[in-house]
């Protein structure tokens, strides 16, 4: 208990603290105390509008997040069994970590409908980093149980079951903090930018056009808050599978 | 059984087996020699896992199970679902798995994983497997290396049983005299790298560790050791 509030509560208390004193010396439309903000979330979390909102941003990115894992998952395995499709996929991969977010939205702007563009972004976001936790894990399925499976000539279903997907799914499952935060920011921001009709970014977006700075950082926070939620859920889910592929 | 017949395998410039010709016959046949000698490259050619070798290895279409040096058990399965692993979808049957897990005194960890248990646990695992999937011959690469001698013994007393109770065949590669002994119909020691000849005993001795304090254990202990030592002499 002491260890938690030395390392948890005390900062966060001292950081609150900060934020109310420097708010003292600015307008509330440059910086509301917390106080305004934590009042501005009350009002939020007592509307039905924002759990609707809610609700449609993270489909969105569970949409996305799909896309991103069937397509990863068949690229990961494409790239670990052909030299070819490895040396292509390589600089692609490269060029999908190093572009800036925003560029893909831009185009996404034009090719797409603004309600797919959440989805499309969180997709081209997170492909890269699930293709290449597939293919370091099948880089590292040992070579004594391929030379097991070569010797009872084990046919590739009973592989991907037995050996490959449980290979793979230790090194997704332990991203998928990564991931998931990924997933949730991104869907938020691609909605604030396509101006899509419904969505946590739309809730906030209407809170800048109206200048109200509070209801923007009590977004921030509620963001912060099921971003943190969602992985305690899934910790709690995944506890049990990391164990069993352990 | 198995024919060998000008068997030449090497590994770049180094030849570990040069045009060797061998028969191995029913039982239980132990390969023995010193570390290096070919023995496991042997048995890997043999189990068909490295097939880069000139000369001709007929097993007249047996069907062959292993046991690795190494216990190879899949973390994420279970102890049965390890086993069930590596058999036809057709030959799973849970008699035989809780037959062959009970003689080897395992059958109660069947549903356990295998960081939960010992060493020897898993190399009775390991060699359950092997035994359970149907094969005519079980190979094995000196499956009891890691292990200490009081358990290596008991594993070995339930092998005899086992291998008399089941009539299977074992091609054992090992460095062990005590071993090879204890398992052994016939020994087929190896002189020197590359493999060119070798000294082949046949064995008829009682398969307890009683018979490791006889003379006759002894006796042919000693016929070994003087083999093996002249030929390091030569």
């Amino acid at each position: 208990m002491k260890r938690f509030l030395l390392s948890k509560l005390l900062p966060l208390i001292g950081f609150l603290l900060l934020w109310q004193i420097s708010s003292l010396f600015f307008n509330q439309l440059i910086l509301p105390s917390p106080l305004a903000v934590f009042g501005k979330i009350l009002v939020i979390m007592k509307s039905l509008t924002f759990y609707s909102a809610l609700l449609v941003t993270l489909l969105r990115a569970l949409g996305g997040l799909i896309i991103a894992l069937s397509l990863g998952i068949f690229i990961g395995f494409a790239m670990h069994f052909s030299k070819a499709v490895s040396a292509l996929m390589h600089p692609v991969i490269i060029t999908l970590q190093s572009l800036p977010i925003i560029s893909w939205l831009l185009l996404a702007l034009i090719w797409f409908d603004s309600s797919v563009i959440p989805v499309f972004i969180v997709a081209v976001s997170t492909i890269p980093i699930i293709i290449l936790n597939v293919y370091e894990g099948l880089k590292e399925v040992s070579g004594e149980y391929l030379e097991l499976v070569t010797f009872y000539k084990l046919d590739f279903r009973r592989c991907l079951q037995g050996l490959y997907l449980p290979s793979i799914a230790t090194y997704i499952i332990s991203a998928y903090k990564i991931i998931i935060g990924l997933c949730i920011k991104t869907s938020v921001m691609a909605e604030v930018i396509a101006r899509v009709k419904q969505g946590i970014g739309t809730e906030m977006n209407l809170a800048w056009i109206n200048i109200d700075t509070a209801e923007v950082l009590a977004y921030t926070v509620l963001i912060v808050f099921f971003t943190f939620a969602t992985e305690r859920l899934l910790t709690f889910i995944f506890s049990g599978t990391l164990r069993n592929y352990q | 059984m198995i024919r060998i017949s000008n068997l030449t395998k090497s590994f770049g410039a180094h030849t570990v087996l040069k045009s060797l010709n061998l028969h191995i016959g029913f039982g239980t046949t132990v390969l023995l020699g010193p570390s290096g000698s070919g023995k496991t490259t042997l048995l890997r050619l043999i189990a068909g896992l490295d097939k880069n070798y000139q000369g001709e290895i007929d097993s007249e279409k047996m069907r062959m199970s292993i046991v690795f040096q190494e216990d190879r058990l899949l973390p994420w399965k279970t102890l049965r679902h390890n086993i069930e692993f590596i058999l036809p979808r057709d030959k799973v049957n849970q008699e035989r798995i809780n037959h062959i897990t009970e003689s080897l005194k395992i059958q109660a960890l069947l549903d356990s994983k295998p960081f939960k248990l010992s060493g020897g646990q898993k190399r009775r695992c390991a060699i359950a497997r092997g035994f359970i999937y149907p094969s005519d011959i079980v190979l094995m690469d000196e499956p009891f290396s890691s292990l200490d001698l009081y358990l290596k013994l008991k594993i070995i007393a339930d092998i005899n049983i086992l291998l008399e109770k089941e009539k299977r065949n074992l091609l054992l590669v090992t460095h062990d005299i005590t071993e090879a002994l204890l398992l052994a119909d016939e020994i087929i020691i190896f002189k020197q790298t590359p493999v060119t000849e070798f000294q082949t005993l046949k064995l008829d001795l009682p398969k307890n560790e009683r018979m490791l304090q006889s003379s006759v254990f002894t006796e042919w202990e000693r016929r070994i050791y003087e083999y093996l030592l002249s030929d390091k002499e030569s």
